[in-house]
């Protein structure tokens, strides 16, 4: 579990003024979530992402990781391995030259014996489809492989947890669809706990809570049906994605139909009963 | 024949502390045509070598023109009244000077015949700490992205009506403040993000790592370093002698 407890996280401005990014935030993440995390550029959805793996501190409040606090330096490796983070840019975290060894790089910092750094890689590999180019150099990959890369390579360190930092903003269409499926694999079967920070409110939707955030504060909580039909939902200046508007549409011309409906897919499946 | 990196390595050391110790252009140019006899060796045709000495010869050049010029010795070969211009002394240093940098820049290329992973288990298995192995390989990672933002930058100057071609030389030297900051700071940009990728996933963990490849010697490895060692111990003598 990770449980952020009345977090407040504040930049520096060199003047000796301060720029606030989370405000008193309290937040528990339950193991084997699906977490989509929403807001405007600024509302904090990148600090609070860095805060769950220890990459920053708060500057008052306390985040848990099960039971470990990422401020005692003693767990903030142990917080690591637990808590994966992938980010925007594929490239930007690629470090080795061969797909293998970038899998690899995160596991052999755990100094694991080299039996089961071998036995990880070979699952990983495997479970993100990447066994083709298991040799080759990562350059070649497209931007959807390379995110997928991103994440074996986090897997591998035996994360039960998974912060992805916009992970889809430089995919295309498909590359995005695929990664998404990959995504909901790996919370349906291997348990891992997905927190997906992004743009897309149609990618969000997919998860099983969405979290809004608005200037540093959780503004809404609740199932992606719950937060798209709630009231306070207009005053973040997010749009809600084109499938609750369907809903509406058709509740208006008074038609019996669930609110929580939110993807295509949920959508699809209700007009064919 | 796959060569061990570290066999290469040892070579490249061998080259570059002979080109250091030696100074006559005759000793110099004997150990380039040998670094160039071991490209060969090492399958790379003369035209990848001329390639990579091409962006170098105007170096090359203003180097020895320099040195030929400033550092004056032996006979006159060419003087403007007292002033002695070209000396037979000033043209030996500026041949020795170009050929040294000719050779240690040839022993590079054995660098590019391995990736960096390989420098570096390499430089680990040769008992350097791994952060330093490490913080040599991702140095060399970012030169070719310094290049690639400065074609960036220079594009995205180009688009906003810049010719850089017909830019006053006065002019270029102040636009130089205009490409070097945005690629300074987007290159930085970038090891910062590539540093907290790597923090994120536990560098520095512990202090000790396991590797899941490790280097091994072959017979041809053993073959290569004893003769690299045999012969420069004997050329270090055969010149202190």
């Amino acid at each position: 579990m990770i449980q952020i407890s009345n977090v407040t996280k504040d930049y520096p401005q060199g003047t000796g003024l301060r720029t606030r990014a989370l405000d008193h935030v309290d937040l528990t993440i339950e193991p084997g979530e699906f977490v989509g995390i929403v807001g405007r550029n600024g509302s904090g959805k990148t600090t609070l992402a860095r805060l769950l793996n220890g990459l920053l501190l708060p500057s008052s409040g306390q985040v848990l990781v099960d039971g470990w606090d990422t401020a005692d330096p003693c767990h903030r490796q142990d917080i690591r391995a637990r808590v994966g983070m992938v980010f925007q840019n594929p490239d930007n975290q690629i470090i080795n030259p061969i797909v293998e060894e970038e899998v690899a790089f995160g596991v052999e910092n755990l100094n694991l014996p080299s039996a089961e750094v071998t036995r990880r890689v070979d699952w990983v590999i495997e479970l993100m489809g990447l066994s083709e180019w298991r040799h080759h150099a990562p350059h070649l990959l497209s931007g959807g492989q390379k995110q997928r890369l991103a994440i074996a390579a986090a897997l591998a360190m035996g994360n039960s947890y998974l912060v992805l930092d916009e992970p889809t903003s430089m995919l295309d269409q498909l590359a995005r669809r695929d990664l998404m499926t990959c995504l909901k694999r790996l919370v349906r079967e291997e348990k891992i706990t997905v927190i997906l920070i992004s743009h897309s409110m149609e990618e969000v939707a997919e998860a099983d809570r969405l979290i809004v955030l608005h200037r540093g504060s959780i503004h809404l909580d609740g199932s992606p049906g719950q937060v798209f039909n709630a009231p306070g939902f207009v005053q973040t200046g997010l749009k809600r994605p084109p499938i609750p508007g369907l809903v509406d549409g058709l509740l208006k011309l008074g038609h019996q139909i669930n609110q929580e409906i939110v993807t295509l897919e949920q959508m699809v499946e209700f007009l064919c009963q | 024949m796959n060569i061990d990196p570290r066999s290469k390595m040892l070579i490249v050391v061998c080259l570059t502390g002979l080109a250091l110790m030696y100074d006559t252009p005759r000793q110099l140019l004997l150990l380039f045509l040998a670094a160039i006899a071991l490209l060969f060796i090492f399958r790379f045709d003369i035209r990848t070598i001329a390639g990579y000495f091409r962006p170098f010869l105007s170096l090359l050049l203003f180097l020895f023109i320099i040195q030929t010029i400033f550092v004056p010795g032996g006979e006159v070969l060419l003087g403007v009244r007292h002033t002695p211009l070209i000396t037979s002394g000033g043209l030996a240093t500026a041949a020795s000077v170009v050929l040294r940098i000719a050779v240690i820049a040839a022993a590079a290329m054995l660098l590019m015949t391995f990736n960096s992973r390989d420098f570096i288990l390499g430089l680990v298995q040769w008992k350097v700490p791994f952060e330093l192995a490490f913080m040599v390989a991702i140095t060399l990672r970012y030169l070719p992205l310094f290049r690639d933002e400065l074609l960036t930058v220079v594009t995205a100057i180009q688009l906003r009506g810049v010719e850089l071609k017909r830019v006053p030389w006065g002019e270029k030297i102040a636009l130089q403040r205009s490409l070097i900051f945005p690629v300074v700071y987007r290159t930085m940009l970038q090891a910062q993000q590539l540093a907290v990728a790597i923090e994120a996933r536990g560098f520095r963990a512990y202090p000790h790592r396991t590797y899941i490849r490790r280097l091994r010697f072959y017979w041809a490895d053993y073959a290569v370093i004893s003769l690299s060692l045999l012969t420069t111990i004997a050329l270090v003598v055969q010149h202190m002698a």
